[in-house]
């Protein structure tokens, strides 16, 4: 019903009518078994959300944890690529850089191809020569000529 | 021991917290659920529904509030709020169901006053605007002063008052007639 302070302001007809409405419009109060049963209710209803609600950082970092292996198996030769432009291995701007020789390596080089050991000696162009060990041994066993 | 202490101390603050819930449902569960009746328009299980759910927030938001009149001004937000989403959701529920007619859920086949008598007060009260029906309410049906129920609205205590005076107002207009269905009661 209307506090005191409020009933006051109320003219005659109108605390009739918020009386006539404040008894007609209400529901029937909860019987001792409704009551119990509401109680049992709302105990349920909290330990059901109190589940929910501890259950859901371990839902999440299974989910985390998930998406990240199916992340890794499902491309793990294409990240570096990826970032690099989505190019094949080894045509990839980063990859062709990498392949480049540095200045040491160069000059290391230009040495080699001078070099008169680059091109071998007399036995240059002898295939048996750059054979294995054991196929030369295998080869003096069986005399083969030529080993 | 400082585990077992501790275990005992949480044990105890648990107990503590569900003495206090246990407490504060006791004082506050027919008034809730009368107040959620009347808010959605005399649905009995959608009024128990909104009412637990407000407990249950309730019940997680306890830890926050010391004073339990600071808990229960928190808690009717929360029930008025709750209310206003279900009617809302039942609009759009009755809007898509294709069973819209305009009037609010039958209340007569509940209550033990007259059917039609309800039936007639709940038409008139879905015809005020949500703050009016809140306000009028919550201030002369449930007894809330205009000041509490200013903070539960999150309104000025002068826009109550002006809600107050539009509803009833309005439900003067609405219900002028009660006179003769009541057989003289409202003279």
């Amino acid at each position: 019903m209307t506090s005191d302070q409020e009933r006051k302001l109320l003219s005659p007809e109108e605390k009739t009518l918020v009386d006539l409405i404040a008894v007609h419009y209400t529901p029937i109060p909860l019987t001792a078994a409704q009551r119990v049963a509401f109680d049992q209710a709302l105990t349920e209803r909290i330990a059901r959300r109190t589940r929910v609600f501890f259950l859901r950082p371990a839902a999440a970092v299974v989910a985390t944890a998930c998406a990240a292996l199916l992340f890794w198996f499902a491309a793990p030769y294409q990240w570096p690529f990826l970032l690099d432009g989505g190019e094949q291995p080894g045509t990839g701007k980063v990859a062709r850089e990498d392949m480049l020789p540095s200045a040491g390596e160069a000059t290391l080089l230009t040495y080699a191809y001078d070099s008169p050991e680059f091109y071998g000696d007399e036995d240059n162009g002898d295939e048996e020569s750059f054979l294995p060990d054991e196929y030369e041994a295998l080869a003096v066993a069986f005399a083969i000529p030529g080993a | 021991m400082a585990v077992g202490v501790g275990v005992l101390e949480t044990d105890v603050a648990a107990a503590a917290r569900e003495e206090r819930f246990s407490a504060f449902v006791i004082s506050h569960r027919e008034r809730a659920r009368r107040l959620a009746w009347r808010l959605i328009g005399g649905d009995e299980t959608a009024a128990e529904d909104v009412t637990q759910e407000a407990f249950v927030k309730a019940y997680q938001a306890l830890g926050r509030f010391r004073e339990e009149a600071s808990l229960a001004t928190w808690f009717y937000r929360i029930l008025v709020r709750q209310a206003h989403n279900y009617r809302r959701w039942r609009a759009v529920r009755e809007l898509w169901s294709g069973v819209w007619e305009g009037d609010p859920p039958d209340p007569s086949s509940e209550g033990g006053s007259d059917p039609g008598l309800r039936r007639r007060i709940a038409r008139a009260l879905d015809r005020l605007s949500r703050r009016q029906r809140e306000a009028f309410l919550l201030v002369h049906l449930e007894g809330f002063t205009v000041q509490e129920c200013a903070e539960l609205l999150g309104k000025p205590t002068g826009t109550v008052k002006s809600h107050l005076h539009r509803a009833l107002s309005t439900l003067r207009q609405e219900l002028a007639d009660l006179h003769e269905l009541t057989g003289g009661v409202s003279s």
